[in-house]
């Protein structure tokens, strides 16, 4: 049985890895600006479909990624200093309806512009997997442990990104800035922070991370419209599963969903087996689990794993 | 002239909280404003600093303000501690404090006199802000106003819900301030302080200016002993 969960673990880190990434963008957005982006998935998508574009015409890979996440902030700065200033102190109704409204939006444009034939980005961090047999003693099956080498490394790159992105929010001026405009927007004006820059900031570092996100998963879900669909709604679950304003709860919220979400599934097979059923695929209930967990953390625990202590804000 | 306002008006909505308010702060001057609840007080300070919209003139060091967003006015030394110390919880005292000197300001002489003005925000400068108690909150935001180095300090009830001890402690952090040549517009519950300690004082009823002078004089008025000091 060990060998099985530390399967599980080590394909679901690098999954995980990913959730948080998505997640961490979405926790920034909301946190520092307060609007729930509904079009962050597709944002990033739009990123990465530039950053294809110019891999076709160049053939470099370093400028194709600078220019979509060059890209990816741009369209999320513009997407607050456009719409979002414009409409400030909306509902939660309305917020909904306009990021909803923006994430068909980048789906039409991405439709026209680059088509729904599935297009190929290359693997940033490829690598064979590496075939580990543990000690009798720990592994009396002798089974084989598959530690997937390319999908760990570029969960450790998505590792990195998002610590040294929270780190960033942390620690930096800008950073605080924008953090304390989120605590406390007349203390911010009070102090002389651009209360409008540090929403600009949030949006722009959100979306440029979700581009990333995107390279990332790009060799396993080939570039196209719906490329990000799945990874935000796994996003929101770490985000929520974090605590929502909490970018770095979102990041370990996403780790952590990732490899829970494995050993469900993993539990569920050797319930089904035990009780004789052979017609489900314990797999099948790998998006149920994640729901799951949104409706259990905001019933037992609304304000996620990383509450903020005063007033709901990072 | 530091400061000077021409027909100063602020709304919020339908609601008009400044209907036209003339004040002038001049150099080495410290000001008071008081005035009843709802008088419009805070939302001249605010207007001022430019966290709340206004209309009318703000002339600053001979330089119109009045179009310029709240950070170009802390950039010239035009610094607010707000009303309700609006500190940030979650950061800890002394990224509060760093956070004062954001725009302008030395942070590293800034904290050393801080710290000596309010030992008390030293020894728990590694603490979130959003657990000081609320007279250390109030510290803190006097702190972090003083680390932008104001060229001409504004006060919303510095002295609000302190203790006695401190509050009398606010008001000599004040005169030194005054002594060093920083201009002050003070705003205050507490009027007799208030007009005890200003050279001049506006008295502000139904957003309009109603009575002006030394504040010696105002504080030996008849009509002001009545309505504002309780006497
Ligand atoms: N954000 C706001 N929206 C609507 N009305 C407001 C707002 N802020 C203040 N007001 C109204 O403007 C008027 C003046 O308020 P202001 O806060 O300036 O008074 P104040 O003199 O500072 O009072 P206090 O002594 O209680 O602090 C009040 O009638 C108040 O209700
Ligand atoms: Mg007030």
């Amino acid at each position: 049985m060990l060998v099985q969960i530390l399967q599980q673990i080590a394909f679901g880190l690098p999954q995980g890895a990913l959730y948080g990434l998505m997640g961490f963008g979405i926790s920034l957005i909301f946190g520092i600006s307060g609007v729930t982006n509904f079009a962050q998935g597709n944002a990033g998508m739009i990123g990465v479909f530039v950053g294809w574009t110019v891999y076709a015409l160049t053939g470099s890979l370093p400028l194709a990624l600078l220019a979509g996440l060059a890209g990816g902030a741009l369209l999320g700065a513009g997407v607050d200093r456009l719409l979002m200033k414009r409409v400030k102190g909306l509902t939660h109704a309305g917020m909904l309806i306009i990021t909803l409204g923006l994430l068909m939006i980048f789906d039409g444009l991405a439709l026209i512009v680059w088509g729904t034939e599935p297009l190929l980005f290359p693997d940033l961090f490829k690598a064979p997997p590496i075939m580990v047999t543990l000690p009798p003693a720990l592994n009396p099956e002798q089974l084989l442990l598959i530690i997937p080498g390319g999908d760990l490394r570029t969960a450790l790159a998505a590792v990195v990104l998002s610590f040294g992105l929270v780190a960033f929010f942390r620690w930096s001026k800008p950073g605080l800035a924008a953090r304390a405009k989120a605590q406390d927007e007349a203390g911010a004006k009070a102090v002389g922070i651009n209360v409008a820059a540090a929403d600009t900031l949030a949006w722009a570092v959100g979306v440029a991370s979700a581009v990333a996100a995107g390279f990332l998963i790009a060799p396993k879900s080939t570039v196209a419209p719906t490329m990000l669909i799945n990874l935000q709604l796994y996003g929101f679950t770490a985000a929520v599963f974090g605590g929502f304003a909490s970018p770095l709860g979102a990041v370990v919220g996403g780790l952590l969903l990732g490899v829970i979400e494995k050993l469900v599934v993993l539990g569920l097979t050797s319930l089904f087996a035990a009780a004789g059923i052979l017609s489900v695929n314990a797999a099948d209930f790998q998006l149920s689990v994640v729901l799951v967990i949104i409706i259990v953390t905001l019933t037992v625990r609304p304000t996620g794993l990383f509450a903020s202590r005063f007033k709901g804000k990072v | 002239m530091v400061l000077e306002t021409g027909d100063f008006r602020v709304s919020y909505g339908r609601i008009t909280a400044l209907k036209g308010v003339d004040i002038k702060v001049a150099e080495n001057e410290a000001v008071a404003v008081i005035g009843a609840n709802g008088a419009g007080k805070s939302s001249l300070m605010n207007g001022l600093a430019g966290i709340v919209e206004a209309q009318g003139g703000v002339l600053y060091k001979g330089a119109d303000l009045s179009r310029l967003p709240s950070h170009q006015r802390v950039k010239r030394g035009l610094v607010l501690c707000p009303e309700g110390r609006r500190i940030f919880p979650e950061l800890n005292v002394e990224e509060n404090l760093r956070l004062g000197a954001y725009r302008r300001g030395a942070v590293k002489t800034g904290l050393v006199k801080v710290y000596d003005m309010f030992p008390r925000l030293a020894e728990r400068r590694t603490q979130a802000a959003g657990y000081l108690s609320g007279g250390e909150q109030q510290m803190l935001a006097i702190g972090r106003a003083l680390m932008a180095e104001p060229e001409l300090l504004m006060l919303d009830e510095p002295s609000l819900g302190l203790a006695p001890v401190l509050v009398d402690q606010v008001f000599e952090t004040l005169r030194n301030l005054r002594a060093a040549g920083i201009p002050i517009l003070l705003v205050e519950q507490n009027a007799v302080k208030a007009l005890a300690f200003a050279d001049r004082a506006y008295i502000l009823e139904n957003g309009r200016v109603v009575m002006s002078g030394k504040g010696a004089e105002l504080l030996a008025d008849e009509r002001v002993k009545q309505a504002y000091l309780g006497i």
